[in-house]
């Protein structure tokens, strides 16, 4: 029985004391081979607890734990190792190249000079193909459009090579096709043995993406499950605030979620 | 760029050795009187003194004085992520400037020969001293008062280093009225920044601290690459940002401090020489940094001896911060339109 | 011609009135450089001094008011002292205060104290305007044949190759014209420093170890400890002139000259 990737334990979080908990008692956990998606409303907590996951924000209470070991104890580049984290806001006005931002993601891995070997170059070579940004690779990121942006810091988390991902809205500039080709990856890493945790706001990606849903709102857990169980009207209702349709899929019977607009 | 940051390296030092060569060959060959090199090399006085015991430790100077503002500049505009960011910028020529006005104002007094004393034991002149104190005190300041929540935030502590570098320029301005003519110009002259001849030992030390420092750098050069993610975006790869912000701030301080303390406020090349060299290498701090501590070192050479040489048109020597800007700028507009 | 030009524009600046009419009886005298201030006192009339500069270090002086500096006369400070006369020292500097002083109704006496000529005749002068022409002559004369003994003494020899440095981060030495440069000829010294065209020149590094002078005689302030004060010139001679007599241009000179004497003789002076 492998430690899972990672196990999130009732942890609390607030940004400052004078603000509300942004996350009051949640756990979850990634199992290897599992793609997990962290769904609610704005403000549910998510991308608080993405962060949390990845150790760059630390709890008031609970504990995280990578691959069974705590995720605070653990020296930086060790952690870095285990887990990848792609962030809603990257910064766009970078000079360096797409092929030199893929290579950033091998840091982790790299000596005291931080130089890299053949082989660096070749995995950061390999995750630009992935990401489907091998034609990019030597132009500067910052001539670069918010798609194309995206599938270079994709091809960077992926050049981590760390056997968890948490990518914090990874599909928010994508096209549809680029969306598709993202969900492959990362569910073809996930047969590896590999997980990876979704932020997402699209529901019906969602479904098709994902084996489990984790639904926050207002910082706490409100379901937890495989999508059918999660993708159900009360429940999205009752996070969101708003009246919700899921229908199947005809071609698939994935839950399908669409908001309900009269007009 | 398929070439590993290493080998881009090595091709950048590869192609700037020449260029200091002939840096060097020129300053050694420019100066206010010609040099007959084959007198001196012989060991005709005073031909051979002039050679050795003027112009090589002079050019020493220069090279050690551009190499650290350079790697300082470089090293700065990372931490700032910003690329007008200079070496001055936190307040260490503030720092430096009010020490050197100071020490100028108390020649003669009981304060300034004691100090005079304590500077002769350790080998270095009264306003050196008291530049080199001078700054350390500035970089405790900033570093101090640009905490906040128990971290060092670049922005704050740019901003205490800009006030602070205004306020001693009002320090000095008001010191320069009190004093004499003779002072006031002494003064005047170290803030503009002026190479002289430094013994073995000063150099030595100074040397040692600018490679030190560059080193430091240089290792920590990865780590700059990826503070350009954002505090966020290096911490997810490892990076511990609070530290390398420390670290790189004081190897750049130090090798500010040295320079400072010898030269005065050598204006223009920290700023220019490292975008001079990003126009041509790339971004990369790996290749960047080295590259800037040559490219500084042959700049400041070349500004040097051309300054010198003017000394025999002119009858008087311009301070050397003078010719790194009426240099350095053109040429860097050239660059400029070269690129885009 | 443009030496031509000069020595006109020398010769034009060497004395200059401004404002009103010097009165028959100067009671009330304001003086704007120490060097002036000393001439007064030599001339014994130190008690009609009523306000001198901020750099008067004399200790005759030392309860007078001061009205400012060389080159920042305060006009207020110096009507308020209600002077009969001004006495300044002609700058491109003071020139705006001391035309104001004139303007608002003092009588302003400029000498230029260049060369020892121009000393002398200040000295001179300056005893005729406070009606001691007598004691101004003689002051001028007793400078003269100190001098010319001095000579006469140093004639026989050596005549070391000096620098007269006043400065040193820039180099600034006494070149052969202007006082300091003269009172070295007198001491039977051979000026390194060349033939510059100013009193005070800088003079590069290089040029200075090119010269190859034995003595470097530094007047006024102390050397920085540890190192040779010219680099490159090791083997060179150092002595210190600590007092300020070859500073100030006036009746001290002859006390100046002396300790320079002693100084390139090597023998240790306070």
């Amino acid at each position: 029985m492998t430690a899972p990737l990672l196990a999130i334990e009732s942890v609390r979080y607030r940004h400052d004391a004078q603000s509300p908990e942004a996350v009051a008692g949640v756990s979850l956990r990634v199992d290897p081979g599992e793609v997990v998606g962290l769904i609610g409303p704005n403000a549910a907590g998510k991308s608080t607890l993405a962060r949390i996951a990845c150790g760059l924000l630390r709890p008031a209470a609970g504990s995280v734990q990578l691959r069974g070991d705590d995720a605070f104890a653990l020296p930086r580049r060790e952690r870095a190792r285990r887990v990848a984290f792609l962030s809603q806001d990257e910064p766009a006005d970078l000079p360096f190249t797409a092929r030199e931002v893929a290579l950033m993601g091998r840091a982790p891995h790299l000596g005291l000079w931080a130089l890299e070997a053949p082989g660096d170059r070749a995995l950061a070579e390999a995750a630009l193909a992935e990401a489907d940004a091998l034609d990019l690779a030597g132009r500067p990121v910052a001539q670069l459009s918010g798609g194309e942006r995206q599938r270079v810091f994709l091809a960077r988390a992926f050049a981590q090579d760390a056997a968890l991902l948490v990518l914090d809205e990874p599909t928010g500039a994508l096209d549809l096709a680029h969306q598709v080709l993202l969900v492959r990856a990362v569910r073809r890493r996930a047969q590896s043995g590999r997980g990876a945790l979704l932020v997402l706001h699209d529901l019906a990606l969602a479904g098709a993406a994902c084996d489990r849903l984790v639904l926050l709102r207002a910082g706490r857990l409100l379901a937890e499950g495989p999508p059918l169980e999660v993708l159900r009207p009360e429940l999205l209702g009752e996070a969101y605030g708003t009246e919700v349709d899921v229908v199947p899929d005809p071609a698939t019977g994935q839950p399908l979620v669409a908001p309900r607009i009269r007009r | 760029m398929k070439r590993s940051a290493a080998v881009r390296a090595a091709i950048a030092l590869l192609a700037l050795a020449p260029l200091v060569a002939i840096a060097v060959g020129v300053g050694l060959s420019l100066g206010a009187g010609t040099l007959p090199w084959t007198a001196a090399l012989h060991g005709i006085e005073p031909d051979a003194t002039v050679l050795f015991r003027l112009r090589v430790p002079r050019v020493v100077l220069a090279a050690i004085v551009g190499a650290g503002l350079s790697v300082a500049g470089v090293a700065l505009q990372a931490l700032l992520r910003n690329p007008l960011a200079d070496p001055f910028i936190f307040g260490l020529s503030g720092g430096a400037a009010i020490g050197a006005a100071l020490s100028v104002a108390v020649t003669g007094t009981a304060l300034g020969v004691a100090g005079a004393s304590a500077a002769g034991w350790i080998g270095l002149l009264p306003t050196q001293l008291a530049a080199i104190l001078g700054s350390l005190a500035a970089a405790v300041l900033v570093f101090t008062l640009g905490r906040a929540r128990g971290r060092l935030h670049p922005e704050r502590a740019l901003l205490v280093g800009v006030v602070f570098n205004s306020f001693a320029s009002a320090v000095v301005i008001a010191l320069e009225s009190v004093l004499a003519p003779e002072k006031t110009q002494a003064v005047l002259l170290w803030l503009a920044g002026t190479l002289g001849y430094e013994p073995e030992g000063v150099l030595v030390a100074a040397g040692a601290v600018v490679l030190v420092a560059a080193a430091i750098l240089t290792a920590l050069a990865g780590r700059l690459n990826l503070l350009a993610l954002g505090d966020e975006g290096a911490a997810a790869l490892g990076v511990d940002v609070e530290a390398t912000r420390l670290l790189a701030f004081f190897a750049a301080s130090a090798a500010v401090g040295a320079a400072v303390a010898l030269t005065g406020l050598v204006g223009f090349v920290g700023l220019v020489v490292p975008h001079a060299v990003r126009l041509v290498a790339g971004p990369d701090h790996r290749v960047v940094l080295p590259a800037s501590a040559l490219g500084g070192a042959a700049f400041l050479v070349l500004a040097d001896a051309i300054a010198r040489a003017l000394f025999r048109g002119l009858g008087t020597e311009p301070p050397v911060g003078a010719v790194t800007a009426l240099l350095g700028a053109p040429l860097f507009v050239l660059l400029l339109r070269r690129r885009t | 011609m443009t030496r031509l030009f000069a020595l006109l524009l020398a010769a034009a600046l060497t004395r200059q009135h401004l404002g009103p009419q010097v009165p028959a009886q100067v009671r009330r005298v304001v003086t704007l450089a120490p060097s002036l201030s000393e001439i007064v006192l030599a001339l014994g009339a130190g008690d009609r001094l009523v306000g001198v500069t901020r750099f008067d270090d004399d200790p005759r002086l030392a309860t007078l008011p001061r009205v400012g500096g060389y080159n920042d006369p305060e006009p207020e400070t110096v009507l308020g002292l209600h002077p009969d006369l001004v006495l300044a020292q002609p700058a491109p500097e003071n020139r705006g205060p001391v035309e104001t002083l004139a303007r608002l109704g003092i009588p302003v006496e400029a000498f230029s104290l260049v060369d020892l000529r121009e000393i002398g005749d200040a000295m001179e002068q300056i005893g005729a305007l406070l009606g001691l022409p007598d004691r101004g002559r003689a002051l001028r004369e007793d400078l003269d044949k100190h001098r010319a003994r001095v000579r006469a003494q140093a004639a026989r020899g050596p005549h070391p190759r000096a620098l007269l440095v006043f400065g040193l981060d820039p180099l600034v030495v006494a070149g052969p014209r202007g006082f300091a440069g003269e009172l070295l000829r007198d001491a039977g010294a051979i000026n390194a420093a060349g033939d510059p065209e100013r009193p005070f020149a800088r003079l590069s590094v290089e040029a200075a170890v090119r010269a190859q002078p034995e003595v470097i005689v530094i007047c006024g302030f102390d050397p920085p400890q540890g190192r040779p004060p010219i680099p490159g010139l090791p083997r060179a001679r150092v002595e210190t002139l600590r007092s300020t007599a070859l500073l100030h241009p006036g009746p001290r000179l002859a006390e100046g000259l002396d300790d320079l004497v002693a100084a390139l003789r090597g023998k240790r002076m306070p």
